[in-house]
C-alpha cells in the first residue's frame, strides 16, 4: 500500500506544486490549509509523513504545530504520531531575524526544504525519512 | 533667580535628585510617575498631576496624578489657555493650585500642584525649574520611543514583505518546475523552452526580492543583537556552500587560517550573509579553472578575511562605485552571469553595521581581492585544534 503523506500549507499552488511531486512518485497525498485543519487531519489520515509550511496563521504556526505533534507530555492528545517525520518547507530560511535550523529541543522537524518545492530536493528527502522511519 | 527671594541649598539639592531622577530612565510613563512623585514632596503638596498636549495640540489629558487636590486639578479652559500660551498659573483662594508649563523644544504639557500653602516668589520659580527638568526628561523619552517604534515597525514591514513578496514568486516557481521536470506529461521542445525562459525570469525575480531583503534587514537590524561568533565555522560553513559551485567549473575553492577560533561581534545571519556574498561572488565571477582562496588572519585587535580570486576584475574607474545600491562594473554586465547589484550594498551595510571596514583591490583580468576587517570580541582563550 503507497505510503500516506500529509501537505500542511495555506498556499494552494505550493499544495498542488508539492502533491503533483508526491503523486508522480506513488505516493497518497491528502492536504489542510491552516494548522488547525492540520492537526485534524493528523487524527484523522494517520499520515506516514508530513510536508509543513512554515507561515500560516501566524509566522510561526508550522513550529507551533510541530511543537504539538512532537510534545513529550505523556497524556498528549498526539502522542499516537510524535514519531511521525516531519519536512518543513520555508521561505523564510535567510530572511527571518532569526536562524531557522533543526534543533532536537527547540524545532521538533526532521528536515527543513526551501522553497519553491522541487522533486530534486524533495523526493530523496521523503524516501529517506520513510526508510528510516519503516527499517 | 529672582533676588529678593534667596534659594535655600535644600531647595538646590532637591532640584538636583528630582532632575537625576527623571533622566534615569527612557520609559515616559516611569518618567511621569518620577515627576509626580518628586512634585509632590518637593513641594510639599496635597497633589501633583502632569497633563500631556494632545496630538491635535488643543487639549490637555492627564497623563499621571499622586495625592489628591481639594481643588481638583482639571485642566479648566482659562488655565488650560494660559499654560498654552506658557505662562505660569496660579490660583489663589482657599485653596491653591499652581501650574508650570512643560516645554522642551515645543509645549508638551504642564505640571501642576495641589501646594498647601499658595505658591509665590521663589516656589514659583522652583516649579519652573522643576518643570523644565521634567519638559526636557520627559521629551527625551518621548523622542526615544518614536525611534524605537519607527525601527520596530520597518521590521515588521521588512518580514510582511518578505512573505507577501515571496509567496507567489516561489508558488508560481514551484508550479513551473513540476512542469518542466515532466511530472504530468511530456513537453514539446518549444513549450519546454518557453517554461524555460519563464522559469529564469523567476529566479532573477526571486534573486531580485531575496536582495532587496536582505539590503533592507541590513539596514535595519533593529530587533538582532550582537553575539560572540567564531568567525572561521561561518567562514567554513559558507565555503562548504559553495564547494558544489566551484567542482562544477573546476574552480580551486580553497580555506586557509581556519585552525583557531577568531571571536568577534555579529549576528550569525549577517556574517553569513557576508561571507556568502564574498565568496559566491568570487566563485561566480571567475572563469572556469582558476582559484578562490578564502584566508582568515588577525592583525593587532582586528579579524581579517581576504577573499582572492583570480577572477575578471573591476575596471579601475568602477572601484569607487561597488557597493552603491545597484550598480554592477560594466565587465560584469557584460559577462552574462546573473546579478542585481544589490549583493556587494548589503555587505557594506552589515560590515557597518558590525564596526567593520571592507576593502578592494582588483586588476581586470587577473583579479579581485576583498578584505573585511572587524573588531576582534576578546581573544578566545581555547583555540580550537
Amino acid at each position: 500500500m503507497a505510503y500516506k503523506i500529509l501537505i500542511i500549507d495555506d498556499d494552494p499552488d505550493i499544495a498542488l506544486a508539492a502533491r503533483l511531486i508526491l503523486e508522480s512518485a506513488g505516493y497518497q497525498v491528502v492536504e489542510a490549509r491552516s494548522s488547525t485543519e492540520g492537526l485534524e487531519a493528523v487524527k484523522r489520515e494517520k499520515p506516514n509523513l508530513i510536508v509543513l509550511d512554515v507561515m500560516m496563521e501566524t509566522a510561526t504556526a508550522g513550529f507551533q504545530t510541530a511543537l504539538v505533534l512532537r510534545s513529550p507530555e505523556e497524556d498528549s492528545e498526539y502522542k499516537d504520531y510524535k514519531t511521525v517525520p516531519i519536512i518543513m518547507l520555508t521561505a523564510v530560511h535567510e530572511t527571518m531575524p532569526y536562524r531557522f535550523a533543526p534543533d532536537e529541543n527547540y524545532l521538533p522537524v526532521d528536515v527543513f526544504l526551501d522553497k519553491p518545492v522541487d522533486a530534486v530536493k524533495l523526493l530523496p528527502a521523503v524516501e529517506k525519512l520513510l526508510t528510516q522511519q519503516h527499517a | 533667580m529672582p533676588d529678593s527671594h534667596p534659594i535655600p541649598p535644600e531647595a538646590w539639592s532637591a532640584l538636583y535628585h528630582a532632575s537625576a531622577a527623571f533622566h534615569s530612565t527612557l520609559v515616559s510613563a516611569k518618567v511621569l510617575e518620577t515627576i509626580v512623585e518628586h512634585a509632590l514632596r518637593a513641594f510639599n503638596a496635597d497633589g501633583a498631576a502632569v497633563y500631556r498636549l494632545d496630538p491635535d495640540g488643543r487639549t490637555l489629558v492627564c497623563a499621571a496624578t499622586l495625592g489628591a487636590c481639594s481643588t481638583a486639578i482639571t485642566p479648566l479652559d482659562d488655565v488650560n489657555r494660559a499654560v498654552l500660551s506658557g505662562e505660569f498659573v496660579r490660583i489663589k483662594g482657599d485653596h491653591s493650585l499652581a501650574c508650570a508649563p512643560l516645554a522642551a523644544d515645543n509645549f508638551i504639557g504642564m505640571l501642576c500642584i495641589c501646594p498647601q500653602e499658595a505658591v509665590a516668589g521663589t516656589d514659583e520659580w522652583r516649579l519652573r525649574e522643576f518643570a523644565d527638568q521634567a519638559a526636557s526628561a520627559l521629551s527625551h523619552a518621548l523622542h526615544y520611543e518614536a525611534l524605537q517604534k519607527s525601527d520596530q515597525q520597518r521590521t515588521e514591514f521588512v518580514h510582511v514583505v518578505t512573505h507577501e513578496l515571496r509567496s507567489p514568486v516561489v508558488g508560481a516557481q514551484s508550479l513551473l518546475r513540476v512542469l518542466l521536470q515532466g511530472l504530468i506529461g511530456e513537453l514539446t521542445p518549444q513549450q519546454q523552452d518557453i517554461l524555460n525562459r519563464l522559469s529564469q525570469r523567476m529566479d532573477s525575480l526571486l534573486a531580485l526580492i531575496n536582495d532587496l531583503l536582505a539590503l533592507a534587514a541590513a539596514r535595519t537590524r533593529a530587533d538582532q543583537p550582537l553575539e560572540r561568533l567564531d568567525l572561521t565555522t561561518v567562514a567554513r560553513e559558507s565555503a562548504d556552500t559553495f564547494v558544489y559551485d566551484a567542482k562544477e567549473k573546476a574552480v580551486a575553492l580553497n580555506i586557509q587560517g581556519v585552525e583557531h577560533h577568531v571571536p568577534v561581534r555579529a549576528t550569525h545571519q549577517g556574517l553569513r550573509r557576508i561571507l556568502d556574498n564574498l565568496v559566491g561572488n568570487a566563485v561566480k565571477y571567475t572563469p572556469n579553472g582558476g582559484n578562490v582562496i578564502v584566508e582568515i588572519t588577525r592583525k593587532g585587535d582586528q579579524a581579517v578575511i581576504q577573499i582572492s580570486d583570480s577572477g575578471i576584475g573591476i575596471p579601475k574607474e568602477a572601484l569607487e562605485r561597488i557597493g552603491e545600491t545597484f550598480f554592477r562594473a560594466s565587465n560584469a554586465q557584460s559577462s552574462g552571469i546573473i546579478g542585481t547589484g544589490l549583493g556587494l550594498a548589503t555587505v557594506k551595510a552589515l560590515i557597518d553595521g558590525f564596526d567593520g571596514v571592507l576593502e578592494i583591490t582588483s586588476e581586470v583580468g587577473k583579479g579581485s581581492t576583498f578584505t573585511v576587517y572587524l573588531p576582534l570580541n576578546g581573544i578566545d582563550p581555547t583555540p580550537s585544534a
